[in-house]
């Protein structure tokens, strides 16, 4: 059998395993097991004595040690309930706007993306505190569902992420440290930020029925001056732990996986603060942590082995040769490079994806002359879109979950379009503008 | 009168030679090559070059496919893959198996320790590879020496660091046996991982940090974010990289292919030394522009090989195979101190220099 | 009586997840208190970075079964969740059998006989701390034994469901 046919045999045999149902850990290792087999001769020993190898390794990877202190630091974060008051007080101060309720979920994600690692505290809690509000104000279903989770989203791509976390342990290169995909990721974070917020103001002006304002009465409760004092009182807690983990990064006082430690120390002291640090609560949390990483970790181990296999056999060379061989142009290289993530992105987890195609496509994007860590953000803002792709997007799932009565699988899906076709854009932005990614990092850390 | 001499010396290899009679194999075989190498590094390109040596050398019938690190296998478990058969071939600094054993270090290099010189003759002419092969046979491993880097790159530092009050309480990332040492100087040595150093170096987690010789370490841009390079590197005189094979592939290799692979290992070990020390110096060149080299003072050198010496002591009393290893190349470099001494470095210094007597052997 | 065995192992893995869910605790402490010694007493110790590391892979390791427990690990059922329930069961049943315990029963064989290779060199790290670890090594081998057993408990509750269809 040819090496060509391997190469494409076992990326549809996954595909078609996939739709079996079956975790997807336990489907990658499964695959990549018939294909290792046939490409060892069918040497059992060897193959496994090589995943067992693999397996010990991922025990002992240091960057990764932030996964699960990122996990703990969101788990105790949405226990401790500091995003209430910021909503609260962003409720009366944009409320007034069109749109403006809807433009205060945006704000309000924007600065606890910059404070957790995960998503999903971050949908839940906002569907949870959010939607009720949004339902009263009459927005429509779905922009509330595409607001809600769009924003809740961010948490992924504003650093702290683990998504660049398992980059950089992935990839083990300087270019590609978590210290540079953390500075790298800040301006292409916050410019989807700004276009969520633009997309909301502009939508609700020409059609205000969609995102209603507040009442001038409840907006005039308080005093501009109160509503300022609530907002900024609002921030402290969460510009806190921005500084224990981004700022101790950047002053030099921890490396980017103690910072996950000091965040969660952050977090921790912050439920004490709010009398909300209980034993109960920090069982759960540590049960809820260890569900978490180890669902990520699986994956990993999962992942590794595919890629290893893939590899080991020659598909990385005949990916390469069938892509920088065609003589296409190299942006459209890089195009089917980004179509083939999307797109597993609307069916698969966002680690899966990463773990099977980086190892593939890094090399390549650096052959065809990319900057590595440009190419890497590109990878990130392309891979939140997993979160909200239907069919298959946890964000989507995780608001369905607490979603009051009436909101409809369908309402989502329609909802969270948009904002799909605004990441869309904030990619063909970095493509035109290189430096929203690459200037941080320069200035940072001089590379 | 003085009776007569004989030729003094002889090429063992030569008996068995002239009397091997070819039946040239055609098989193919093919080979994975896993190592703790990312592509970045030049030590990935020594591997690579004895593996391109193999299949222009055997036409092609012997034909090994590199692997970088995490590839196949993470890059601390290339020796595990190798000896278990995962792999075929491994490429490594020595240095990274001191778990399995504690004298694989001394094979890979020693502070105060042999240089290329040295090791090139401690290795092939003074029993050197036959204790080699001892340590790696131990795990289904036949070794063979595969690359000499040289001497590495002194500390570089955002602290100047000359005397031995200096390095008190400097925070230095260096892994090791030199860790140890420096601990005992009174530095905080922090043995950070691998990844973690650009960073800390350059937001002053540490103040210093060392990574191989010059040319390997000039695409760090440890120089970028240092002031200063503290010279010279007295953790390792002379880097020594090994090629390992399977034992049972190894002995399921044809002869022919088996003179290749040993011939090739060897031209390995030639090429890398030429090719790296030739870059050095150009990377030497590239640093001065960026930072101030500065040089240990000779009394806080003769500090640092006490402490280093008394360190060795002790690793000698708590592990034999260390203790065989030192003794042998202890032994070594008495004997050949008779014609370093001899040769009073008189060949490479350009002109100027050594008639201004700036001449350091 | 099969029942009961998987009830059984289900109790075990949901137990032993729970104990070593708190090693987070002590991996947050080391790493702070890392940063502390570093930073304000300039004294970095020599062990911090690698028990850390040693706590994360042990933390994670054992929470394979106990997430599994809790159908934890990601899948895409958004097909078969369109199929009758007898047919999801079968699905289960056919694809623990041809995806999970082939693999996972190798996948423990090998990760013991790795720990025996270990375990018989009494195999330490390669740093200057050295800790001894080959236990970490039996460790793994056991996590994926606890995953293994999992994976049998799942198979069979499901061929019970299936005959109860
Ligand atoms: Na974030
Ligand atoms: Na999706």
């Amino acid at each position: 059998m040819s090496l060509e046919f391997m190469t494409i045999a076992m990326f549809a045999t996954l595909v078609i395993a996939i739709t079996f149902g079956h975790p997807l850990a336990y489907t990658l290792a499964g695959v990549a097991t018939l294909f290792g087999l046939i490409d060892n001769g069918g040497s059992i020993p060897m193959l496994f004595d090589m995943f067992a190898n693999n397996a010990w390794g991922l025990m002992n990877n240091y960057t990764l040690v932030a996964i699960p202190l990122f996990i703990l630091m969101a788990q105790l974060l949405d226990r401790s309930k500091v995003s209430d008051a910021l909503f609260e007080a962003l409720y009366v101060v944009l409320g007034g706007l069109k749109g403006g309720l809807g433009l205060a979920v945006v704000v309000v994600c924007t600065v606890f993306a910059a404070t957790t690692g995960i998503i999903g505290a971050s949908v839940v809690a906002m569907g949870l505190l959010a939607t009720p509000a949004l339902i009263k104000k009459g927005y429509q279903k779905e922009l509330a569902s595409g607001i809600i989770c769009a924003s809740g989203t961010l948490g992924i791509l504003i650093p702290p992420s683990i998504m660049m976390v398992v980059y950089g342990g992935l990839t083990g290169m300087k270019e590609t440290s978590v210290g540079n995909l953390f500075a790298g990721a800040i301006f292409p974070g916050l410019m989807l930020a700004s276009l969520y917020f633009i997309y909301i103001l502009i939508r609700c002006n020409i059609n205000p029925q969609l995102g209603p304002p507040i009442s001038k009465e409840e907006a005039s409760t308080y005093s501009s001056t109160q509503k300022w004092a609530m907002t900024l009182k609002s921030l402290v807690p969460p510009l806190g732990l921005i500084l224990a983990v981004m700022g101790t990064i950047l002053a030099g006082v921890a490396t980017p996986t103690e910072a996950a430690g000091l965040g969660s120390g952050g977090a921790m002291l912050l439920a004490f603060f709010n009398k909300k640090l209980s034993w109960q609560v920090l069982k759960e949390a540590s049960y809820a942590t260890l569900k978490t990483t180890s669902m990520v970790m699986l994956l990993f181990i999962g992942g590794k082995f595919f890629s290893t296999v893939f590899l080991s056999m020659g598909g990385g060379d005949v990916v390469a040769d069938l892509l920088i061989g065609s003589g296409m142009n190299r942006w459209a290289i890089l195009g089917i490079m980004m179509a083939i993530v999307f797109l597993m992105g609307m069916f698969i987890d966002w680690a899966a994806i990463l773990l099977v195609t980086v190892p593939i496509f890094m090399p390549i994007a650096m052959e065809i002359g990319f900057d590595p860590l440009w190419f890497s953000l590109l990878m990130c803002v392309n891979l939140q879109t997993s979160f909200l792709t239907p069919p298959f997007g946890y964000a989507l799932f995780y608001f369905k979950g607490v979603a009051p009565e009436g909101y409809t699988m369908m309402h989502i899906y329609k909802g969270i379009l948009p904002f799909v076709a605004l990441q869309i854009i904030s990619l063909a932005l970095l493509c035109l503008f290189p430096s929203i990614v690459t200037w941080l990092p320069g200035v940072f850390f001089g590379s | 009168f003085a009776g007569k001499r004989e030729k003094f010396g002889e090429d063992p290899r030569h008996k068995t030679a002239k009397r091997v009679s070819f039946k040239p194999s055609d098989k193919k075989i093919r080979w994975k090559m896993v190592m703790p190498w990312s592509k970045g590094l030049l030590f990935y390109d020594i591997a690579v070059h004895f593996t391109d040596s193999v299949r222009l050398a055997s036409a092609g019938r012997l034909d090994i496919k590199p692997f970088s690190a995490g590839e196949l296998v993470p890059a601390m478990q290339s020796f595990d893959a190798v000896s278990k058969g995962s792999a075929q071939v491994g490429h490594d600094w020595p240095g990274y198996w001191k778990g399995k054993n504690e004298a694989f270090v001394a094979f890979g290099d020693v502070p105060f320790g042999l240089d290329p010189e040295g090791y090139n003759v401690w290795l092939y002419e003074q029993g050197g590879i036959e204790l080699l092969q001892e340590l790696y046979g131990k795990f289904n491993l036949y070794a063979l020496p595969g690359g000499q880097t040289g001497q590495d790159m002194g500390l570089f530092s955002n602290k100047k660091a000359t005397k031995m009050e200096d390095f008190k309480g400097l925070r230095i990332r260096t892994p090791g046996w030199y860790m140890d040492i420096m601990n005992s100087l009174g530095a905080s040595v922090s043995p950070l991982p691998g990844g973690e150093v650009y960073l800390a170096l350059e937001r002053g987690v540490i103040d210093a940090a060392e990574f191989s010789a010059p040319a390997i370490n000039y695409p760090m841009g440890f120089d970028d974010i240092t002031k200063y390079a503290i010279q010279p590197g007295v953790h390792q005189p002379g880097g020594q990289c090994n090629l390992f094979f399977n034992m049972d592939a190894w002995n399921k290799l044809p002869e022919d292919l088996k003179y290749i692979v040993k011939i090739c290992a060897k031209e390995t070990q030639l090429w890398s030394l030429t090719w790296i020390n030739n870059l050095n110096s150009k990377a030497m060149e590239k640093f001065k522009e960026k930072v101030e080299i500065v040089q240990m003072e000779k009394e806080t050198l003769i500090q640092f090989r006490k402490t280093t010496q008394a360190y060795l002591e002790t690793l000698k009393e708590k592990y034999p195979d260390v203790k065989k290893v030192l003794e042998s190349q202890e032994k070594f470099k008495q004997e050949y101190s008779v014609w370093r001494k001899a040769k009073s470095g008189v060949a490479p210094w350009p002109y100027e220099t050594y008639i201004s007597g700036e001449i350091s052997q | 009586m099969l029942e009961n065995v998987s009830e059984k192992l289900t109790a075990l893995n949901r137990k032993e997840g729970e104990i070593a869910s708190f090693l987070i605790y002590p991996l947050l402490f080391i790493v702070v208190y890392e940063v502390v010694m570093r930073y304000v007493f300039n004294a970095p110790t020599i062990w911090g970075f690698e028990a850390t590391t040693f706590l994360y892979g042990l933390h994670f390791m054992f929470g394979f079964a106990y997430t599994d427990v809790y159908d934890g690990h990601v899948k895409v059922d958004i097909f078969t969740s369109l199929l009758s329930t007898k047919k999801q069961i079968f699905m289960r049943i056919f694809t623990n059998i041809i995806f999970f315990l082939p693999v996972m029963i190798c996948m423990t064989i090998w990760a013991f006989k790795f720990a025996i290779t270990s375990t018989m060199g009494l195999e330490v790290n390669s740093t200057s701390w050295a800790p001894p670890i080959w236990p970490l090594k039996i460790l793994m081998a056991v996590c994926f034994l606890f995953l293994l057993l999992q994976g049998i408990s799942n198979l069979i509750n499901d061929i019970n469901a299936f005959g109860k269809k």
